[in-house]
């Protein structure tokens, strides 16, 4: 196996596939986001289509040993709707682009979802109970004829199945002129920003007619426009501090503190660039996809197009750790730019206990990297070459067309077979991530 | 004439939607919010000694945020005009939104004159803004229940009673906003996508990419594509077709999905 002794390199199995199988997707049923809530026993997933689809994992297992419950679907619901600006005559897409959960407070669940333009809070709620026994309604609903009834009796509450009820309890609309790229929730729970690519704004939870703006990065001058917000997050313990990543590479922390305006930023992280390295997409490739703070609150994660970067938030100056995704697509950014695979988002994500990153990439394979100096694993997410409870072969990828066994030439990767979205599991070993209408479920194999 | 009566027009706010309430600012200034460029200017100065800097959505600027394709000397036109009277217009603007406001303050002051010491005094005044251009309310459907039964995987309705399902999200319209990185001036190494040189090249593209007339109805990828490459003004834009927008609109009518939910039927491919 590669890496050096150190922790062992952990299996990984397929343990649930989602979607259909035929390789005919409809356009609404691409999967556009990933998230577990903050238990983890459950995950959202969002569509094109504008709808959500929660699964909720079952209680372990008591049948298979050392097996962890399967996720089976627990609520769904449409949460956007395709919407029309007159003015501008603009369509506005309800594809989700992003869900974060709430922390959870009392029996139900809350989480945010957003499109282009607007956020709406859901409330996810169980219902197991229902009054019967009406005097002026049938069971079904209809209205007696009054001159029937000729007792009274009280309503009683009898168990029925399980229903699970999903409904919007705030929408926060127009307060994007350009698209949400990033909701995040804060550590204070009263509040959450949401990033287009030119502002950030904040929010409070159970106000929908307000936010503030914290970040306003649109010149005066359109023309002078030389970056755009790509991502942004709070941090997961300070309630003042978030950051936001930009197209050119370098992401901003902000404090709260300091202003109400957060334009200038606290701190600046940014790798000097290295001239000899530099290339007509040296930019491109560069912009921030992706970046998430380590469960820790030390560190901060960045995705660009072909590395991961793990950034010390005491140290602005270059990354403490950085991982190669998929270097043999440095040479082939050509042939990207014109298919404009080039600007495919990924998104990345820390495990339970920081000590692991994983990533998405192209051929359906995904990367996972140990913090502590190995060289990653290239894993695939394939239904048809993965059997369950059998750990997962690595992949390399070579230069060339040679296809043999565990081994794939670069020029026969299937880009359009991407993994953007994934999420890690917050307590456990388990991933989920999305490629283009599947939802693959993965469990860390235990020992 | 013609030019003044179009600036107007680009200038009206969409800003001023009216959502499930009014949209609030505090700000005892009287101002109009977004209506140019140049207001936009002076507001942010004003907005950063404020401590509550309420947002409320800005117009967009003088590039043209729709992938509409305007002949490009008219939109020339629009700009340079626009760049030269900017200063012009927001003191128009502001001279007839004070116009306004003053109207409504000396109602709202008529009350007693106690109150007008103390407002003036104390903290900014709210301004309920009446929206300008009525726009569909996104709030649609607040407070409407889905529910799902997860034993029958179906969904029914709050009652329990009936299956209802979801509407099929149904494609009626043609264009997509776009995102402001198509209007980012790159830098001189940067790769550009550009019209004139991309020209022969771009043929065989459109297949992707959808074509380029307004009345993009027939296709179905990527029309904010189509118009970076089109109006001089984006010349040297940067295409960002990943960071806008992942997903081609579909153009026709047909709903994309009649199933509910993807994942329910049967479609559970786990390993067993």
């Amino acid at each position: 196996m590669e890496g050096d002794g150190g922790s062992e390199i952990k299996q990984w199995c397929l343990s649930q596939v989602k979607g259909a199988i035929d390789d005919d997707v409809t356009e609404a049923d691409i999967i556009s986001a990933v998230e577990f809530n903050h238990s983890g026993e459950l995950l959202a997933t969002g569509d094109r289509g504008g709808r959500i689809v929660i699964f909720q994992q079952e209680q372990e297992s008591k049948t298979l040993a050392h097996s962890r419950g399967e996720y089976n679907v627990y609520s769904t619901f449409q949460s956007h709707e395709p919407e029309f600006d007159y003015l501008k005559s603009l369509e506005i897409e309800e594809k989700i682009n992003k869900i974060r959960w709430l922390p959870q407070k009392n029996a139900a669940h809350f989480l945010l979802s957003t499109n282009d333009k607007t956020i709406k809070l859901w409330k996810i709620s169980e219902r197991d109970k229902r009054p019967e026994g009406y005097n002026l309604k049938e069971e079904d609903g209809r209205y007696k004829d009054p001159t029937s009834v000729t007792t009274l009796r009280v309503p009683v509450f009898q168990p029925m199945d399980l229903m699970v009820e999903a409904s919007p309890r705030r929408v926060y609309a127009n307060a994007h002129t350009y698209h949400i790229n990033s909701i995040s929730v804060n550590s204070d729970n009263e509040t959450y920003l949401s990033a287009d690519d030119l502002r950030i704004n904040l929010w409070h939870l159970d106000f929908t007619d307000r936010s503030f703006n914290i970040v306003d990065i649109k010149p005066t001058n359109m023309e002078e426009l030389t970056e755009v917000i790509t991502a942004s997050e709070f941090h997961p313990l300070q309630c003042n501090t978030f950051v936001y990543g930009s197209s050119k590479g370098s992401v901003r922390l902000c404090d709260m503190r300091a202003a109400a305006l957060c334009d200038q930023h606290s701190k600046l992280f940014e790798e000097p660039e290295d001239p000899s390295a530099r290339s007509f997409f040296s930019e491109i490739i560069s912009s921030v996809s992706d970046v998430k703070f380590s469960h820790s609150g030390r560190y901060m994660m960045t995705r660009d197009y072909l590395t991961i970067k793990i950034w010390d938030l005491n140290m602005e100056s270059q990354p403490v750790e950085t991982y190669q995704v998929h270097e043999y697509l440095r040479s082939k950014l050509c042939s990207l730019y014109e298919n404009d695979c080039i600007f495919d988002k990924f998104e990345c994500c820390w495990s339970h206990d920081d000590s692991e990153v994983m990533t998405g990439s192209y051929n359906n394979f995904f990367r996972m990297f140990g913090r502590d100096g190995q060289a990653g694993v290239t894993l695939e997410a394939s239904w048809e070459s993965s059997s369950p409870r059998c750990p997962l072969r690595p992949w390399r990828v070579c230069a060339g067309s040679r296809r043999k066994e565990d081994e794939i030439g670069v020029d026969c990767l299937d880009f359009s077979r991407k993994i953007l979205h994934t999420s890690w599991h917050p307590q456990d070993g388990i991933i989920a991530m999305a490629t283009v209408n599947n939802l693959y479920i993965f469990q860390e194999k235990l020992n | 004439m013609s030019q003044e009566k179009m600036e107007l027009d680009l200038d009206i706010p969409s800003a001023l939607v009216q959502s499930d309430g009014h949209l609030r600012r505090s700000n005892s200034e009287p101002m109009i919010n977004g209506l140019s460029d140049g207001s936009q200017v002076f507001q942010r100065e004003v907005l950063r000694s404020r401590r509550n800097s309420t947002t409320l959505v800005n117009r967009p600027n003088m590039v043209p945020s729709s992938p509409v394709r305007v002949p490009s000397t008219r939109l020339q036109r629009i700009k340079q005009v626009k760049c030269l009277s900017l200063w012009k217009n927001k003191y128009k603007h502001e001279r007839q939104a004070a116009m306004q406001m003053s109207q409504s303050w000396e109602e709202s002051l008529s009350l007693s004159d106690n109150d007008f010491e103390k407002s003036s005094s104390s903290s900014p005044k709210r301004i309920d803004f009446v929206p300008v251009s009525p726009a569909p309310s996104p709030t649609r459907g607040i407070g409407k229940k889905q529910c799902f039964s997860p034993s029958l995987q179906i969904l029914v309705s709050s009652n329990g009673l009936n299956p209802s399902p979801i509407p099929s999200p149904t494609r009626r319209f043609s264009r997509r906003s776009q995102s402001p990185i198509n209007c980012i001036r790159p830098s001189i190494l940067g790769p550009i996508k550009r019209k004139g040189e991309m020209e022969p090249e771009s043929q065989p593209k459109r297949l992707f990419q959808g074509t380029t007339t307004m009345l993009s109805t027939e296709t179905s990828h990527l029309p904010e594509l189509s118009s970076c490459i089109s109006p001089d003004l984006l010349d040297g834009s940067l295409s960002s077709v990943g960071s806008s927008s992942g997903s081609p609109a579909k153009m026709e009518g047909v709903s994309p999905s009649s199933s509910n939910s993807p994942f329910t039927p049967l479609q559970d491919l786990s390993p067993k």
